[in-house]
């Protein structure tokens, strides 16, 4: 999965358009990213790469480019 | 004499209906299509105020000893033993909803009565206790009664858990002679290290209600929540469910000596869709296996299994031989998975 895909899936997961991150967007400045849109990426995450990630690594993200490397495969 | 059945099973569900719709009315902030995507909600049931849980139960109960079309009556009060009732939202801190429920039904001053205090994993360990009773002889006929009046246990702001949450009882008659469905060997567990994740802090010993448990707090993500009333974690209880549940019905197959291939209904408690397809996917269930119910009646707790056993029965889907895996998960943390054999 490329970059691109990569975040063409965040978008989906949190409910946003494509094209609306790159990999500095800072999450903190996003209405989406509130307790439900943590939730829908978790999913995601455990669902595309069978990874568990602990929600507090998921609260702790800054921006798109950290959600990335949890992605990786 | 070690075998025990379910001889009956009903449900109560209050008769208030609240759509998506009427909740985001009354928060326009609120966008019901992105937690519809989630949850899987459409509507739920709301129980009036002044109802109380012990009310709501025996309306599920009742309908156990009512007579059928025939006229026949299905069940016999005087034939009840034992009565357990799972219930987090009790009328009373003391003494047991049980207690009141024995009154209230008129089941005779030998019968047996106690309080499980447990959630969605509630009605299959009662389950587990009733066949225990019943399979040591010690209990003959076991009413297992679930009731959870979520919404007087949900701040009136919270929209995320008025939305998740239903109202409902649910009642079975578990027996040792004979009945629809035979209880098989169960799986159970408890991981106490999660208590905090689905949580009402305060009213307890821990902490008595006071002037101090009035104003909300942030949880985990900032939300404000009031500590006299539910919170919960929804990461901590996703990751939870799709490691706990899918372990839990894998042990269950076993210690039934079950194939997945064999199980014609796994019927999962109510969580939300994205958990329910996740534990699906997991163990790489056909969905067509998995009924849900969540659409019309919202997460109900201990009560979403056996509304979907009664719904699987009426709807003439039990033939005889079909197999069932039960599997429940939820506060504590606690989990507790069983089988059904339809004779």
């Amino acid at each position: 999965m490329t970059e691109e895909e990569k975040i063409s899936r965040i978008e989906e997961a949190i409910g946003l358009e494509t094209g609306a991150l790159t990999p500095e967007t800072d999450l903190g400045a996003l209405r989406m990213w509130d307790s439900v849109g943590k939730l829908f990426l978790l999913s995601m995450i455990k669902k595309e790469f069978g990874r568990d990630v602990d929600p507090s690594v998921i609260r702790g993200f800054k921006t798109v480019a950290e959600i990335l490397l949890e992605m990786r495969e | 004499m070690n075998r025990a059945f379910i001889e009956a099973v009903s449900y109560y569900l209050p008769p208030r209906n609240v759509s998506n719709e009427e909740l985001a009315r009354e928060f326009p902030a609120w966008n019901p299509t992105r937690a519809e995507l989630i949850t899987g909600i459409k509507n739920r049931r709301v129980e009036a105020a002044d109802v109380p849980a012990s009310e709501m139960a025996w309306r599920a109960a009742e309908k156990i000893f009512e007579r059928d079309i025939k006229n026949i009556k299905k069940a016999d009060k005087r034939d009840v033993d034992f009565l357990i009732v799972v219930t987090q939202s009790a009328d009373y801190r003391l003494p047991c909803t049980a207690c009141l429920l024995q009154a209230k039904l008129g089941l005779a001053d030998s019968t047996g009565a106690l309080d499980i205090n447990l959630g969605c994993s509630g009605f299959v360990y009662g389950l587990i206790l009733a066949k225990s009773l019943a399979a040591s002889g010690a209990a003959r006929k076991i009413l297992l009664v679930a009731v959870e009046k979520s919404s007087f246990m949900v701040h009136q702001s919270d929209v995320t858990l008025r939305y998740i949450l239903g109202d409902a009882a649910a009642a079975a008659l578990i027996s040792s002679g004979s009945g629809f469905a035979e209880i098989g060997e169960s799986d159970y567990g408890t991981d106490g290290a999660g208590w905090r994740h689905i949580l009402i802090p305060a009213g307890g010993s821990a902490m008595p209600c006071g002037e101090s448990t009035k104003a909300p707090t942030a949880d985990a993500d900032g939300n404000l929540k009031y500590p006299e009333y539910e919170r919960m974690n929804g990461m901590e209880i996703f990751n939870f469910s799709v490691k706990r549940g899918p372990a839990s019905i894998r042990s269950a197959l076993e210690k039934n000596n079950l194939q997945r291939e064999q199980v014609d209904y796994f019927l999962l408690h109510q969580a939300n869709k994205i958990i329910i397809d996740a534990i699906a996917g997991a163990l790489k269930i056909n969905p067509e296996r998995i009924p849900v119910n969540i659409s019309e009646v919202g997460n109900t707790s201990s009560c979403s299994i056996p509304i979907l056993l009664s719904d699987l029965r009426d709807d003439g889907k039990l033939s005889a031989g079909k197999k069932l895996v039960l599997c429940g998960f939820g506060v504590g943390l606690s989990w507790a998975s069983t089988a059904l054999t339809i004779v």
